[in-house]
This record gives structure tokens, C-alpha cells and sequence, in this order.
């Protein structure tokens, strides 16, 4: 079994770019099934039902969308196992900057939007930082020299990563995203992830919903760039 | 047609007079730039550029199964908006290996070209001026020239010189700290010509409805175009479409015929371009707020 982390921020292009790669991998013979995790609500999966593979949906609601996908890896392999999968795709809700979901044996695939302008790529953090793959999308609503600068930009924060340029509508790129899918190799043993996460938990996540500031407690970090523990 | 724009000519030979003046004055720089081309050319291989024929819209066979494009040549794309001009050009910018919609391949001196040519910006075969007017980039003028000078293997020096040649293009001058995103669309037009002509100076040259541009489209061409280059142009103009030695007419997303620019239109080319350098003429007195004689 192959496993395929797809991560980016809300419309980067994920689902389009995904659909299109599916779509190569079911030509090459492979059997790719896909998980669609989200916060609040989806409708990607009836896209993804069109192409005539495994889908299935998960929705995070109060945990955080990153700690859910990874919580839920062993289940979702086990599922794709069932459906006579021989491929996990799994496409993350994408959006807090600060972790990266990504399994050390999975293959990281960061979508970013060119549109977004050069500076982005050094903002997006470990998302990027640890990807495998950088499938830059939108490429066609700027010049060539943009798409060149923001490309340098990718590899000024991630010099390591295979750069695709993706186009969601017209499927460019996606046969290059679905080669390096089927030569990626397959996971095994136990899986750690490639960044640590942010650290402990903190008010918020147990539900505090007064602004001051006396009323926060965990790791706590000042505008001034402070950081103190504060609690038990 | 032909005899009636030579009256009009006649009647304008005064006012081109002091277009040429100022024609030789951007001039100055434009041949400076074409003598970087030329040294560049020394160490350059022949090249063939060869677009095998893939499908229209509908799915049916491309009329012209092969257009094979030598050093030197211009050629144009015609036909009406939304035929599949632009598509046509994209598959060429990117190499197209059959995987993109229209399904045609793109071969280099008659080889599929490899995977580092298609993507590494510094062995990239393909400068492309497409149809965007607008840069999205958050950064200076200056600062994003050197970046791209940076992501091409180029001395980012060279920003400089850019400003320098757009500013030779277009109105307003550009000044090189303001941000990009506030530049109007033919500056930010011209200084992506320029941009081109200096940085992505590349053997294959892609330009995408340069009369739309508000910058002087011969004087753009020449700078883009340069010694023993491929130049694919797309263009409603008929000035460029006859410029070109050859051109495809796209119908449906398909490649419908080449046709060869016959004598006759050579010669009508002539004529287009006093009635062009005539109405340059006045274009440029209307915009400079004088009188029209």
C-alpha cells in the first residue's frame, strides 16, 4: 500500500489537481482509493465519486483537522484495504500553517497557488518546508517571469522538493504528479510524522471563550515574542 | 486596398520624419540588447521546433498532423477569439507530451525533450509573453527583477537594464521602487517585454496578442524576436500575422491549415506598415495633448 498526504491551503486547487492525477493513476492500471477530510461540510466527495473510485469523507468537527487525519491513518488504510485499494489518497482540510500533516513514508504533497503572490511560499512554513512534492497551481493567470520567481521562492523554503506546475482546469501537470505517485514507495513499520506540532494545547482547545488575557493559560507567547508557561 | 494606402501615404511622408527621429532614439538601446542575442547564438545549437497534431474540441484529428518550425522563422496563429490560439501556445510553452487536453506532442530538433528542459527555469528553451496584463507579485520592480534574474542563472544586474528598455516601450516610466501591483497595464507590459528580451532571452519566443498591450508592438517584436530565434505570435494584427512567414489557422480548438504569406501580401505588408507607422504617428501626438496637422 501506497500513502499520498495532499495538504494546501482552502482553494490552492487540492481537489481539482487530485481529481486530475486520479484519473492518470486509473489509467496506469493502479487502484487508488480516497479519503476527503474536512472541518464542517463537504460536497468534494460526489467529484470524486464521478471518477469511479473509493471515497469516503471525514469530517473533524471539534478536533483539529490535522490531529484527526493523523489519529485516523491505521483506520483509513485498513478502509483502503477493504475497497481492494492499493493506493491512499488522502486530501487534508488544509488550513492551520503551523503543523504539517505529513507521515514520514507517506508521499507530502504541498498545493500552492501562485496567485497568492511570492511571499507565500516563505509563509505557508512546514507544510511546505517538508513536502516531497510542490504542485504549484494557477500558473496561467500570471507572466512566465512570475511563475519563475515564485518557483525560486518554493525552493528558497523547500530546496529539496520536486516543483509541478498544475493546472486544475486543464489537468497540466497531473501526469507527472501521478508518475512520481506510482514510483513512490510503499509504507511500512510504524510511521512518525515529519514536524513536530504545535506545542501542548492550550485554552482555547478546551473551550474558553473570554478574550482577556487572564483568563488563558499554557504556553503563551507575548507580541513582544515573551513565552511563559502559565497553570499548574 | 493597396492603391489607396499608398495616397494615404503620401499625404503622411512629412510627419514620419519625426517618428523616425524618435524611432532612433529607442533605437539605442534596442541594438545594444540584439548584440547580446548575437553572442549568445555562437554557442547555440540548430533547433527545430515540431508540433505533431493532436485533437480539436470535439475530439476529432487535428487537419495538420506536423507543423515543423526552423531557426529564424516567425510564425503566426490566427483565427477567431476562443478557437484555441492560446491553447495551442500553452502547449508549446510547456512541451506537451500528449498530455494535455488537445493531446499534441511538442518535439525539440525532432525529440521528445527531457524533463529538465520542460521545468528548470535555467535550461528553459521558452520565453513566453502571454496575455496577462497585470503582475499579482508584492514586491518592487527592482526586487522582483532580481529575483527572476536569480531563477534564470542571470547576473541580477541586468534589473536594471530591463527598466532602462522598458521605459523605452511605454509612456510614464517605471520607477524600479515602486511595487509591481501598481504598475498600469502597459507598463507592466512593457517591462515583461523587456523582461523577456534581457533575462528570459531564450531560442523559442511565445508571444500572445502583443497589439493588445498599449506599448509599441514593432519595436516589441524586434527586441523579443532578436537573431536566429523561433517566434510564435498570436495575433488578430494584420500587420504581424504578414510579418510572419507562415501562419496556423486554428478553427474549434483544431489546426485547421499553414499558410505560406504569399508575394502579394508581402506587398500589402508594405503598405500596412506606412499606414501603421502613420497612425503610430498620431496616436502618439494625440497622447502627448497636441494638435493633430
Amino acid at each position: 500500500m501506497k500513502m499520498v498526504v495532499v495538504a494546501g491551503t482552502p482553494g490552492s486547487g487540492k481537489t481539482s489537481v487530485l481529481m486530475h492525477a486520479v484519473k492518470d493513476l486509473k489509467k496506469a492500471e493502479l487502484r487508488p482509493a480516497l479519503v476527503k477530510i474536512d472541518c464542517m461540510w463537504t460536497e468534494d466527495d460526489t467529484r470524486f465519486k464521478r471518477l469511479g473510485v473509493p471515497v469516503a469523507v471525514g469530517l473533524s468537527r471539534d478536533m483539529c483537522p490535522d490531529h484527526y487525519a493523523i489519529y485516523n491513518v491505521d483506520d483509513m488504510l485498513q478502509w483502503a484495504v477493504d475497497q481492494g485499494a492499493d493506493i491512499l489518497l488522502n486530501e487534508t482540510a488544509g488550513l492551520c500553517l503551523r503543523c504539517a500533516p505529513y507521515p514520514d513514508k507517506a508521499l507530502a504533497v504541498c498545493v500552492i497557488d501562485v496567485t497568492t503572490g511570492p511571499n507565500s511560499p516563505l509563509k505557508v512554513g512546514p507544510l511546505l518546508t517538508t513536502a516531497d512534492v510542490a504542485v504549484m497551481t494557477k500558473g496561467d493567470l500570471v507572466s512566465q517571469a512570475e511563475r519563475e520567481v515564485f518557483r525560486e521562492r518554493i525552493l528558497e523554503a523547500n530546496p529539496r522538493c520536486r516543483i509541478i506546475e498544475a493546472n486544475g482546469l486543464s489537468g497540466k501537470g497531473s501526469a507527472e504528479l501521478a508518475e512520481q505517485i506510482r514510483s513512490w514507495p510503499d509504507i511500512s513499520g510504524e510511521m512518525v510524522l515529519r514536524h513536530n506540532p504545535p506545542l501542548a494545547i492550550c485554552t482555547l482547545c478546551t473551550g474558553e471563550l473570554r478574550v482577556s488575557k487572564e483568563r488563558h493559560q499554557g504556553m503563551l507567547r507575548h507580541l513582544d515574542g515573551f513565552m511563559e508557561y502559565s497553570g499548574e | 486596398m493597396s492603391q489607396m494606402t499608398s495616397q494615404i501615404t503620401s499625404q503622411i511622408t512629412n510627419k514620419s520624419t519625426n517618428q523616425a527621429a524618435s524611432l532612433a532614439a529607442n533605437q539605442a538601446v534596442s541594438v545594444h540588447i540584439i548584440t547580446d542575442h548575437a553572442a549568445a547564438d555562437e554557442f547555440a545549437l540548430p533547433l527545430t521546433l515540431t508540433i505533431i497534431g493532436g485533437v480539436d474540441k470535439e475530439g476529432n484529428a487535428d487537419d495538420v498532423s506536423e507543423v515543423e518550425i526552423m531557426r529564424g522563422e516567425i510564425i503566426g496563429i490566427v483565427g477567431p477569439t476562443g478557437s484555441g490560439k492560446s491553447t495551442l501556445i500553452a502547449d508549446i510553452e510547456q512541451f506537451a507530451l500528449g498530455d494535455t487536453p488537445s493531446g499534441r506532442k511538442i518535439l525539440i530538433n525532432g525529440h521528445v525533450p527531457e524533463n529538465e528542459l520542460r521545468a528548470d527555469p535555467r535550461k528553459k528553451l521558452v520565453a513566453q509573453l502571454s496575455q496577462n496584463m497585470h503582475f499579482l507579485a508584492d514586491m518592487s520592480v527592482v526586487e522582483f527583477l532580481k529575483m527572476h534574474a536569480k531563477s534564470r542563472g542571470k547576473d541580477p544586474e541586468l534589473a536594471e537594464k530591463v527598466i532602462l528598455l522598458a521605459n523605452t516601450l511605454t509612456g510614464e516610466p517605471i520607477n524600479p521602487v515602486h511595487q509591481l501591483t501598481i504598475l498600469s497595464g502597459g507598463q507592466s507590459r512593457a517591462l515583461m517585454t523587456a523582461d523577456i528580451a534581457v533575462i528570459s532571452d531564450s531560442p523559442i519566443v511565445l508571444i500572445d496578442e502583443i497589439e493588445n498591450a498599449g506599448i509599441k508592438k514593432q519595436e516589441a517584436l524586434r527586441l523579443l524576436s532578436g537573431e536566429g530565434k523561433i517566434v510564435v505570435v498570436v495575433t488578430h494584427d494584420p500587420m504581424l500575422a504578414l510579418m510572419a512567414s507562415r501562419r496556423i489557422v486554428m478553427k474549434n480548438g483544431g489546426m485547421t491549415k499553414v499558410i505560406s504569406t504569399s508575394e502579394q501580401e508581402q506587398r500589402i505588408y508594405k503598405d500596412i506598415e506606412k499606414v501603421d507607422g502613420w497612425l503610430t504617428g498620431l496616436r502618439e501626438t494625440i497622447r502627448q495633448g497636441e494638435v493633430v496637422a
